[in-house]
């Protein structure tokens, strides 16, 4: 097993009441880059992500998260390693952000109990990685969406996990906040070492953030490369059925995707 | 900032819990000395504090505190924690706030499982104080079991739930008229566990049933994160790293076990556990590990409130405090689920 993957997907297949869902997976996530999945509504995105975090069991197939099988980890050892953020979390208890921040620690409760000061110095950590320091004590129902979802990803990150892994963190954002998420996870990666698996929506933030693209369609891997090779009229064509033209972005000289508008 | 809720720093915590006992001891205290025998405030703390001896009272007034007041209080205030913080833990369950183990049946459950015990003369070679609760909890597990069944379990609805919780109603009392109807000779006893009261308290009774009552109810403070977790749904909780398939069994076996021993000593009593939690939640918020203390101490003090209404009400008869907490929590039971479709906790 290669030691540079966080993520080693093979033959992964999920089929929910005889209907395939994914069909023999094989991918790859490389430790300390951004992975993106992209793929239309329906093609498998989300279900592949429960299956790496193993919230639905895998039953066909292997999922290897750095070298060790899934299948053999206990969930507090696989809350040590992966962290998530789920779709569009929204709850209506009155938690403040710093107890909500808290419950990430829960696989770490015994080691906190052991060390005095530490589960508070760890949820003021992941604050400020968040930028959510002066949230600490507002109520999770009353801050904002791009605020709510820096809370989710700090107590992703209170896990303390190697890997994050992200349903459309940016998807009810507007284009400020999104991109904010966006750049944080570039910073967590830079600086902390993390490891990314996303899923998005949007194709131009898709080019601009991702090392690594994996093209899902119809429950199989359509593709994988950077995202210069996966994103291109051709595959936009055959995955989305969209007619693209590409432009150069003036910022990250990366191609940039305009759909064609026209009625 | 616009708060919603009062936010109690956690220093505050441990000396607000104690202003709580002390006043809890007060009010049983009042409530000690309130019956159809005049006994003072005064005459009563004597007896509490030195026994019989030493109070310098009369051997007829020790023995009413002692024997007849002293286990029907301690009753009420185990009975109304433990009910609470089983409604707590059927409310993280079922990601509701209006579960509840009246509501849900799980009561009624209970009760129908003494009813058949009778019925069928078990209690005649179980000792009373084994047998009844033995089968309070195999009736209460039947009910909660096929609640949690029948609502599809975390993914049910608020309606579906709650209307789960209404045929499992229907179902039960129908059943417990069944067993009125073949069991004529021992009408009034079964009525007795559907109307609840804790006129039959007595030391024998709390010697068996009130163990279990501590022992579940300080067993679910040291659940508070994972409640907290199950509030968030079985993917966060998963993601988390939560075992939640195990911890479900287990707290749901606890949560029934608090209420078939709370309804094993005095019957059905409804809604304490819909109304005390959330109260303590509008003051402490959803968190578990503020939530419990308070919600337990709250849930004593609401049926031992309860209790000494439905004992100074009537001038010459007691009413069953099942209907007295059913009048103050049908009506908090409207109200919230007209509440519903804006807020949820």
């Amino acid at each position: 097993m290669d030691p540079n993957q966080a993520i080693t997907i093979d033959g992964l297949s999920w089929s929910y009441d005889d209907r395939p869902i994914l069909t023999d997976i094989a991918a790859a996530v490389e430790k300390q880059a951004f992975t993106t999945i992209l793929g239309p509504n329906g093609s498998g995105k989300t279900t592949l992500l429960k299956q790496i975090l193993r919230i639905l069991p895998v039953r066909a197939g292997t999922v290897f998260l750095e070298s060790r099988d899934i299948t053999g980890l206990d969930r507090r050892d696989l809350a040590h390693v992966i962290g998530m953020v789920p779709q569009n979390e929204r709850n209506p208890y009155q938690f403040t952000v710093e107890d909500m921040i808290r419950l990430g620690r829960y696989a770490h409760r015994e080691h906190d109990q052991k060390h005095e000061g530490y589960e508070a110095r760890s949820i003021e950590r992941v604050m400020k990685l968040t930028s959510i320091d002066h949230l600490k004590d507002h109520l999770i129902t009353e801050i904002s969406g791009g605020e709510y979802q820096r809370v989710i990803i700090a107590r992703a990150l209170a896990q303390e996990p190697r890997i994050i892994a992200l349903d459309e963190p940016t998807t009810y954002l507007d284009p400020l906040h999104q991109l904010g998420i966006l750049k944080l996870l570039k910073q967590l990666i830079i600086n902390e070492g993390l490891t990314v698996i996303c899923i998005l929506h949007d194709l131009n933030s898709a080019m601009s953030f991702s090392d690594h693209v994996i093209m899902l369609h119809d429950g199989k891997v359509f593709g994988h490369g950077t995202p210069q090779e996966m994103i291109t009229p051709q595959t936009l064509k055959a995955v989305y059925g969209i007619t693209t033209q590409m432009v150069e972005d003036p910022f990250t000289r990366r191609p940039y995707i305009i759909p064609d508008t026209n009625l | 900032m616009r708060s919603s809720r009062l936010q109690i720093p956690m220093q505050h915590i441990t000396p607000l819990l104690l202003l709580g006992i002390l006043i809890t001891g007060i009010l049983a205290l009042l409530s000690l000395s309130f019956g159809t025998a005049d006994i003072s405030v005064a005459e009563t703390a004597r007896i509490v504090l030195y026994g019989g001896e030493a109070a310098q009272t009369s051997a007829a007034h020790i023995y009413i505190i002692r024997h007849i007041r002293i286990p029907r209080v301690l009753t009420a205030l185990l009975v109304g924690m433990a009910l609470a913080t089983s409604g707590v833990v059927f409310q993280s369950l079922f990601r509701n706030p209006m579960a509840e183990p009246y509501i849900l049946g799980v009561s009624s459950g209970a009760a129908c499982g003494v009813a058949f015990g009778a019925y069928i003369g078990v209690f005649a070679f179980l000792p009373g104080s084994w047998g009844v609760p033995i089968f309070a909890f195999i009736g209460a597990i039947g009910a909660s079991s096929m609640i949690y069944g029948l609502s599809g379990g975390l993914k049910s609805t608020s309606v579906t739930l709650l209307l789960s919780g209404v045929a499992m109603n229907f179902l039960l009392s129908s059943l417990m008229s069944l067993f009125m109807y073949f069991n004529r000779e021992q009408l009034e006893d079964i009525v007795f566990w559907s109307m609840g009261s804790f006129a039959s308290a007595n030391w024998e009774k709390l010697a068996g049933i009130g163990p279990l009552l501590i022992i579940g109810t300080l067993l679910i403070p040291l659940f508070h994160r994972e409640l907290d977790l199950l509030l968030l749904g079985e993917e966060a909780a998963r993601s988390m790293g939560l075992s939640i398939k195990r911890t479900r069994v287990l707290l749901l076996i606890i949560a029934t076990l608090l209420t078939a021993s709370a309804v094993a000593i005095s019957g059905i009593i409804g809604f304490v556990g819909l109304v005390t939690p959330h109260v303590v939640r509008m003051i402490v918020g959803p968190g578990h590990r503020r939530l419990l203390p308070f919600t337990i101490l709250c849930g004593g003090l609401f049926t031992l409130l309860a209790d000494t209404m439905a004992r100074g009400l009537l001038e010459n008869a007691e009413i069953p405090v099942g209907i007295i907490t059913s009048l103050a929590g049908a009506p908090f039971f409207i109200y919230l689920l007209r509440r519903q479709k804006k807020e949820i906790f």
